[in-house]
């Protein structure tokens, strides 16, 4: 005969049961509804990201992806065109910085930075520096590392100069020390003091595209010993500090909101790229992966970067077999 | 190692009949505003050379040497008041013709804002040949006659090529390869006849001998198959495959005239055997000029036999610079 206890306690147990049910469901729709969430909200984010037509040359092992930062006057809207203004570049796009980022099958990331002067072609019909073809477009750029240097890449992402701008404000902005008040006239970048500064977007911007500051010493307006004409050091630097202040996914996701419609993407590069590309670029940095291709710059009117034995060896790892470019 | 004038009339002769112009031509603008000019005509491997030329105000002018192998040199200078000079270093260049050209370069412009180029040639103190003393049979043949060469090749030599061809011709119309005898003796009659379809034509004409050693054929030298095979398909088979089998240690050449055909009373020499026996088919200057042309030859392309010989001059010459290197 059973307890009359037990009769009683069956109706309970099957109410709690009914209750955690309705609980896991209930967290189980909020879960997918966060899933859903972030899905549309990360299929937005890129969808805000313009499309750039890429016949990409490919790399073979791993994925190989293209950064520019493009010097385009033409994109850039309101006060920004007019404090960026330059009569000589008033049309077109170049590149200001010409970065590889590699990450093997394994998962090892590198960053590649190639001078924008970088002279390809000599000899050839189409001799030019390197960081010019942009003015042909995403696909020029493409065909002349494959072209010319032999290097393959599998996609390419164009970023503004606003998209910096954007980028390091969502980060909070980044530090930088100098020795001394430093000023580069056609950066538009003054830093008034020695020390640490903190530099918001627009001040980020001007300190990567300085390639002629000067450091007042004892005085006098004098070049730094250690000025980088390449831009890689400021660049990476730059980088390096959004990458680590991106840290969470709010950040990520506001960095991307501001930053994304300045950012052009190939067609091929969707979501997974995209997540893929960031976290290479963030482990490269993160490890100090990262190397510059040396080359012989000339102090001409006109900066001309000739390569050197030491730049096909530093762009040897990164060479396709598909491309048969060489210096 | 020749004498300094043997080696500039050697020189001078391979560049004159081989057609690739005087030391260095003169400059000319391919496009836009832009001229170049090499400072001297004694350009020397190893040494800065000086260049001069205008470009647009307000470019850089991008320098850059080209010789068969690729780039060796590159340079810049401001433009300034329309005008640049401008050095480069010719430590890795090598013997043989070469390219200037001048690039001027807008600060935010990709193309070239004006381009010329100006030919010169890149001598070499380290003359990378033994010259070859060759003797020929006589100075004058008539087409259909013979004409024998010999020459003594170097110790080691263990192959030898003998060419004869007309001066602007780009093909040979005798070619043999010979092996040298053990005290490096070669020699071969060459008929003055058509072979493989070149016909040797009336006028001045060259007997090239190439002495080389196998067992250090070009492309080990090179230490590069792929450029070795790209330089060798520039040239023709003969050329190609002489360099491909040797490496040239030794060259020279003889001049020669080759006259009208003499009139046959009686049955005419069996022509396209390269080693006919016909002492009378080597005739007198006053026997050719008395004779009208009998054979009939069609005149091959102009172009030039020597530029053949100084293409293996050049290859040898980076060979040795690569081997040197190694």
């Amino acid at each position: 005969m059973p307890h009359p206890v037990t009769s009683l306690d069956a109706p309970a147990r099957a109410t709690r049961r009914d209750g955690l049910r309705r609980a896991g469901l209930a967290a189980l729709v909020a879960a997918g509804v966060v899933v859903a969430a972030v899905a549309a909200d990360a299929a937005v984010l890129v969808h805000r990201m313009p499309t750039v037509a890429v016949d990409p040359s490919g790399s073979g092992d791993g994925t190989a992806y293209l950064l520019l930062a493009s010097d385009s006057r033409e994109r850039l809207t309101g006060a920004d065109r007019q404090r960026y203004a330059d009569a000589a570049q008033a049309e077109g796009e170049r590149a200001d910085l010409v970065l590889l980022l590699r990450r093997t099958a394994a998962g090892r990331a590198e960053l590649l930075s190639i001078p924008r002067d970088l002279y390809v072609g000599a000899g050839g019909d189409h001799p030019h520096r390197l960081g010019l073809a942009l003015e042909g477009g995403a696909q020029a750029m493409v065909d002349s590392l494959c072209g010319n240097l032999g290097v393959g890449v599998d996609h390419v992402a164009v970023l503004d100069f606003r998209g910096l701008v954007d980028l390091v404000d969502a980060a909070g902005g980044v530090t930088v020390k100098t020795a001394g008040p430093l000023r580069d006239r056609r950066a538009r970048l003054a830093l008034d003091s020695a020390g640490v500064h903190h530099l918001d977007g627009s001040q980020a911007l001007a300190w990567v595209r300085s390639r002629h500051p000067e450091v007042l010493v004892d005085g006098r307006w004098r070049r730094p010993a250690d000025a980088d004409p390449t831009r890689t050091r400021h660049a990476v630097e730059v980088l390096g500090q959004a990458a680590d202040r991106l840290d969470s996914p709010l950040t990520v996701q506001r960095a991307l909101w501001r930053a994304g419609p300045r950012v052009r993407r190939d067609d091929g590069l969707g979501p997974r790229g995209l997540a893929a590309l960031a976290l290479g670029l963030r482990s490269a940095l993160e490890s100090g992966r990262v190397s510059t291709v040396p080359v012989e710059l000339t102090e001409t009117e006109v900066p001309v970067a000739f390569p050197t034995s030491e730049t096909d060896e530093a762009l040897e790892p990164f060479r396709t077999p598909g491309c048969d470019g060489a210096l | 190692m020749l004498s300094s004038r043997a080696r500039a009339t050697s020189l001078a002769a391979l560049l004159a009949v081989g057609g690739l112009g005087a030391l260095a031509t003169p400059a000319h603008a391919a496009e836009g505003r832009a001229t170049i000019a090499t400072g001297t005509d004694d350009v020397w491997v190893g040494d800065k050379l000086d260049l001069s030329g205008t470009c647009s105000s307000g470019t850089t002018a991008v320098i850059t040497i080209e010789q068969e192998e690729g780039v060796v040199a590159l340079g810049s200078a401001n433009v300034t008041g329309g005008a640049f000079k401008a050095t480069v270093d010719l430590k890795k260049a090598y013997f043989g013709p070469a390219t200037a050209s001048v690039d001027c370069l807008a600060y935010g412009v990709e193309k070239p804002v004006a381009h010329a180029t100006t030919d010169f040639f890149i001598d070499d103190e380290d003359w990378p040949f033994e010259e070859l003393e060759v003797a020929i049979s006589q100075q004058k043949v008539a087409l259909g006659g013979t004409l024998t060469v010999s020459a003594t090749c170097p110790e080691g030599s263990d192959v030898a090529a003998i060419l004869a061809g007309n001066e602007k011709a780009d093909e040979a119309f005798f070619e043999q390869e010979v092996t040298p005898a053990s005290s490096g003796a070669v020699s071969a009659r060459i008929k003055i006849a058509a072979t493989d379809g070149v016909e040797p034509e009336v006028g001045d004409a060259l007997a090239v001998v190439v002495c080389g050693d196998d067992d250090m054929p070009m492309p080990q030298l090179l230490g590069d198959k792929a450029a070795a095979g790209k330089l060798l398909a520039d040239e023709e088979p003969m050329t190609a495959m002489a360099l491909e089998e040797m490496f040239p240690t030794a060259l020279g050449m003889a001049e020669f005239t080759i006259t009208p055909a003499v009139a046959a009373p009686s049955a005419p020499t069996a022509p396209g055997t390269g080693t006919a026996t016909a002492p009378a088919a080597a005739p007198s200057s006053t026997r050719a000029a008395s004779a009208a042309p009998q054979l009939a030859y069609t005149g091959s392309e102009p172009a030039p036999l020597a530029a053949i010989a100084l293409a293996m001059i050049a290859a040898g010459g980076v060979a040795i610079r690569r081997a040197r290197r190694a």
